[in-house]
């Protein structure tokens, strides 16, 4: 399993975070599957009755897999990965979610962070990339 | 990402084993703050708050006088134009014993009040904001408002005093009335002046909770005004007015 990207949007669907561990050029492509995920989103909260922050799988582009979570203040993050034989287990994938989120807290309650929106922190960063070097090494 | 050696792999590894969210921390994990220690920087916060607005209002109104003749600045102080220096004999050296001396008493100046009011809510919104981020449920959803306004009413309570709410009132059409009869912060204010001037007193102390809620609904992406006044300590009540919901 490797993880592409992790995007962070909120509540208003603009971005706040994106990281893309593939080539710069990739970019243009990790923000347009954003966008269209949110969509999904939309429509999954809408309808679904359950009470979880995860979203589960999105949706599949190519060898691409979009997963959603929501936070109850609306922020959404969305893991894209390729996952080599379909083989992933969602709990990995939520607990992923969750040491995101936990980052995510930590960050915005560092009183040197002067807007909720537009984030960017040395320890988040390293954080996420500790994230992808781990999940890229697991076959 | 550069090269990482032994050491540095073991740090960042450490970083990710640091993350859990309340939901998974078992009790052990879990690390609180004293409440007191929250009371005694609020008390100060509200006292540090009005002098230091108080005395950029009088060095405000120091500077204006350069800017218009003495004897004009003399008839719009005398005609109610421009407020009179603060309350209070003034010493040789003009200044009001209330800064050397320590504040004694609620300013009757209502527009020096105001902007405290102002600055203390905007404390509290900042703080909710962040409230709201760190304690909101990470294993439920808040669904509507009504679960969001119990989320503060009990959860945020407990965290900030160490209770909950007395009692919650709604007519389901927006207004939310949240009833503390032992307001933490008030218990240990005495008003031996009777009621009506301690609560007036106490006042400031429930300007900052009132914006910890609003900043609270306004990272659920509800919009409100929320209002606080006291009929007598230690009890107080909080009124909140839905303007506009996600």
């Amino acid at each position: 399993m490797k993880l592409h990207c992790i995007a962070i949007l909120n509540r208003q669907d603009s971005p706040v975070y994106l990281r893309n561990f593939d080539t710069p050029s990739d970019d243009v492509k990790y923000h347009s599957l954003a966008y269209t995920s949110c969509d999904v989103i939309e429509e999954r909260m809408a309808s679904s009755k359950s009470n979880d922050l995860f979203l589960g799988l999105l949706q599949t582009v190519e060898e691409l897999s979009v997963y959603g979570y929501v936070l109850n203040t609306g922020v959404r993050i969305i893991l894209v990965l390729s996952v080599p034989e379909s083989m992933v287990r969602s709990s990995s994938v939520r607990e992923m979610f969750q040491q995101i989120h936990a980052a995510y807290i930590a960050m915005v309650c560092n009183p040197f962070n002067e807007e909720l929106d537009g984030l960017s922190n040395a320890k988040f960063e390293s954080i996420i990339s500790e994230l992808s070097r781990i999940h890229s090494e697991t076959k | 990402m550069a090269m990482s050696n032994a050491p540095a792999v073991t740090a960042t590894a450490s970083l990710l084993s640091a993350l859990s969210l309340d939901g998974n921390k078992g009790p052990a994990d879990s690390r609180q703050a004293n409440g007191s220690a929250l009371e005694l920087l609020v008390s100060e916060l509200v006292r540090t708050l009005t002098l230091a607005t108080q005395d950029i209002k009088r060095n405000s109104e120091q500077l204006a006088p350069g800017l218009c003749s003495e004897e004009n600045v003399e008839v719009a102080k005398v005609s109610g134009v421009l407020p009179r220096r603060s309350s209070g004999t003034n010493d040789s050296e003009g200044n009001s014993p209330a800064a050397v001396s320590g504040w004694q008493e609620v300013p009757e100046d209502n527009e020096l009040m105001e902007q405290v009011y102002v600055k203390l809510e905007l404390v509290g919104f900042r703080v909710g904001r962040r409230l709201a981020e760190r304690f909101a449920p990470p294993n439920r959803r808040l669904v509507d408002t009504l679960d969001i306004v119990k989320f503060v009413c009990k959860d945020i309570w407990m965290i900030l005093f160490n209770r909950q709410v007395d009692n919650l009132k709604t007519n389901h059409r927006g207004i939310y009335v949240l009833q503390d009869n032992k307001f933490k912060w008030f218990l240990r204010m005495s008003g031996n002046n009777g009621g009506a001037a301690a609560a007036r007193r106490a006042q400031p102390y429930i300007w900052l909770p009132c914006g910890v809620i609003r900043g609270i609904l306004n990272s659920f992406g509800v919009n409100a005004v929320v209002i606080a006044e006291t009929l007598g300590l230690p009890q107080c009540t909080f009124q909140i007015k839905v303007i506009s919901d996600d």
